[in-house]
């Protein structure tokens, strides 16, 4: 038990500030919110925590969580699909834009077909 | 109007382009216009070819069209998937949970050790690979266990809810047969559920489909007058997949028990998002699927009461794997990955729950304040938050599908999504052929994003007011007229 030594402010902040880097290496947009949304919860949850004991648990936990974090965001940009999701991509991208740049390629398609026809 | 699907659509603006080229050519062929540059060329490429009829003319004719068109999108990157016939610049976003939901890296995290070095065989008792294995296995069926308030020992794990459906109603009723003949369940049940009472009937049971009320509920005074003498089982699911409506499994649990009724209850929906306790709830049989908490396809677990004792005969006949119920080698890596989604559901059920109601609240006062006539199906409090399906008056539910295609939505479930009939969940309800014809189910999840929200809000309302302007039905109740009373005539 003498390494359940309650965390001094100083190592919370920097295991916090290597969730948000770790979660930020997401490819996947998902997950990076996801991680970005738990990780400030996580760490509001347990700031007033005062029983050392207690403290330890929760900093050990998170130093084990940020493992996971580092390994699952190489694994998910060995294997992150070609494109993007839409809300990464430029909100000008929206459907009406899109229809006009479907239509042009439906248009240019059937083009290609009739003439090889 | 409305049911000209949007895949056609730039197709058929293609061809009124078209029509309007050739007339805009035959006015310039009989009375020639000044014409300078581009238009020239163009003009003379065509009259060249201005020859009534020739097929050459049609040819050219697209190509001119698609020349003239391409400018209209100049610095419009190509679409960057084509799937199915359909262009998307990206993933669409998705908000389909109720259909699966993505594994969580932490469940996945867990499962790849089982699938790279420790992939022992957990029935193997001779060697290390099959104890670790076996190790793993059991240390999931105590997570399994733990999240619903059940001993590790009424656990087996299955390939996933249907199966699990199958084998408690198939084999409750086939042990009992001598002296049970009849089940209860509701019109509402998945289709696994239905189908494997539809299959009992051909042996001889006698099953009935109760109806529901209106918000989706059972009636439990109508439940207690159906339980029979020779009643085996009571089949009722605890969240519904379509309309997210919560039963009241507690007291169902409670009049099952008092009648000495089995109670089996499908919760695929329900583990791991609202609080389960098999024991509170009187639950004597339950079904568990992984992938809806966040866990992988292909794995899903039932809980069967062993006090009192229920009794089943196994489907499948094999090497007497999980107690003999379901033969089959357990794929550790997808039970473990089940096991750790239990476990992860359970820690982080208040915060999803949180973050679900949230963005369900941010979803429905987001949509209904922009758009009118949109009615919630299901009753709204008794209601996996999760799950929100809405009926857009007056708009055709495909096209407003086609026309969401960046937004990953169904209008029911992903089982009869290839039908284009209205759900019999919806229909069970009451909701009428137009309402139930227009249903949209948004699922929120553990990652869904705010973001997400806000975007599906603006594409959905973009969608509905889009299709409703081409509506005739929409600006005829604009005017004030009441749909009900047009005689249509009949053709």
């Amino acid at each position: 038990m003498m390494a359940a030594l309650a965390p001094s402010p100083a190592e919370v902040r920097a295991l916090f500030r290597s969730f948000m880097k770790a979660g930020k290496r997401f490819a996947s947009y998902n997950m990076r919110e996801y991680t970005k949304r738990r990780v400030r919860e996580g760490f509001r949850e347990t700031q007033n925590l005062q029983d050392p004991g207690a403290r330890a648990q929760a900093f050990a936990k998170g130093k084990k969580d940020l493992e996971v974090v580092k390994r699952q965001s190489i694994l998910y940009s060995l294997y992150s699909p070609p494109v993007k999701s839409i809300m990464e991509l430029h909100p000008s991208s929206s459907s009406a834009s899109l229809a006009a740049a479907a239509a042009a390629s439906s248009a240019s398609k059937s083009a290609t077909v009739s003439s090889s026809s | 109007m409305a049911n000209v699907s949007n895949r056609a659509r730039p197709l058929l603006g293609k061809f009124f382009c078209l029509a309007r080229h050739g007339l805009a050519q035959r006015a310039r062929a009989a009375a020639p216009l000044p014409q300078t540059g581009k238009v020239q060329s163009l003009s003379r490429t065509s009259s060249l070819l201005l020859r009534p009829l020739s097929q050459l003319q049609w040819k050219y004719g697209m190509g001119t069209a698609a020349a003239a068109a391409a400018p209209v999108a100049p610095a419009e990157p190509s679409p960057a998937i084509d799937i199915k016939g359909v262009n998307l610049a990206g993933r669409p976003l998705y908000l389909d949970v109720q259909a699966t939901s993505p594994v969580d890296p932490r469940v996945l995290d867990a499962m790849l050790p089982y699938f790279v070095e420790q992939y022992g065989n957990p029935h193997s008792r001779t060697h290390m690979y099959g104890w670790e294995s076996e190790e793993a296995v059991e240390k999931a069926r105590a997570q399994v266990a733990h999240l619903i308030g059940a001993n590790p020992k009424e656990i087996i794990f299955t390939s996933g809810a249907t199966e699990s459906n199958n084998i408690s109603i198939k084999g409750v009723a086939r042990f009992y047969r001598e002296k049970k003949r009849h089940l209860i369940t509701a019109q509402t049940e998945h289709k696994c559920v239905l189908d494997s009472c539809r299959f009992l009937q051909q042996e001889g049971f006698d099953v009935t489909y109760l109806p529901v009320q209106k918000n989706g509920l059972i009636d439990l005074k109508e439940l207690e007058e159906a339980i029979r003498e020779d009643t085996a089982l009571v089949s009722i699911m605890a969240v519904n997949n379509e309309i997210g409506v919560v039963q009241p499994i507690k007291d169902i649990g409670e009049i099952c028990r008092k009648r000495k009724v089995f109670f089996h209850t499908d919760a695929a929906q329900a583990v791991g998002k609202i609080p389960i306790n098999v024991n509170d709830m009187k639950v004597d049989l339950m079904s568990i699927s992984g992938h809806k908490l966040y866990g992988p396809k292909g794995v899903g677990a039932l809980y069967i009461r062993r006090r009192p004792r229920v009794r089943i005969e196994a489907q499948m006949s094999g090497g007497g794997q999980e107690r003999g119920l379901r033969s089959g080698t357990v794929p550790t890596p997808l039970v473990v990955g089940l096991g750790a989604a239990c476990e992860i559901s359970e820690q982080e059920m208040e915060r999803d729950t949180a973050h679900v109601k949230r963005l369900q609240k941010k979803l429905y006062d987001g949509l209904t304040s922009r758009l009118k006539s949109v009615v919630v199906n299901g009753d709204l409090e008794a209601r996996y938050p999760g799950n929100l399906n809405l009926s857009f008056a007056y708009v055709e539910g495909e096209s407003l599908l086609m026309g969401l295609k960046e937004v990953a939505v169904s209008s029911g479930s992903a089982c009869t999504s290839a039908s284009l009939e209205p759900s019999y969940v919806l229909r069970a309800l009451g909701v009428e052929e137009d309402m139930a014809h227009t249903s949209i189910r948004f699922g929120i999840g553990r990652f869904t994003a705010e973001e997400e929200i806000d975007r599906a809000i603006e594409m959905t309302v973009k969608q509905v007011e889009k299709l409703r302007e081409m509506s005739p039905l929409w600006e005829m109740v604009q005017e004030g007229i009441d749909l009900k009373s047009i005689q249509w005539s009949q053709h």
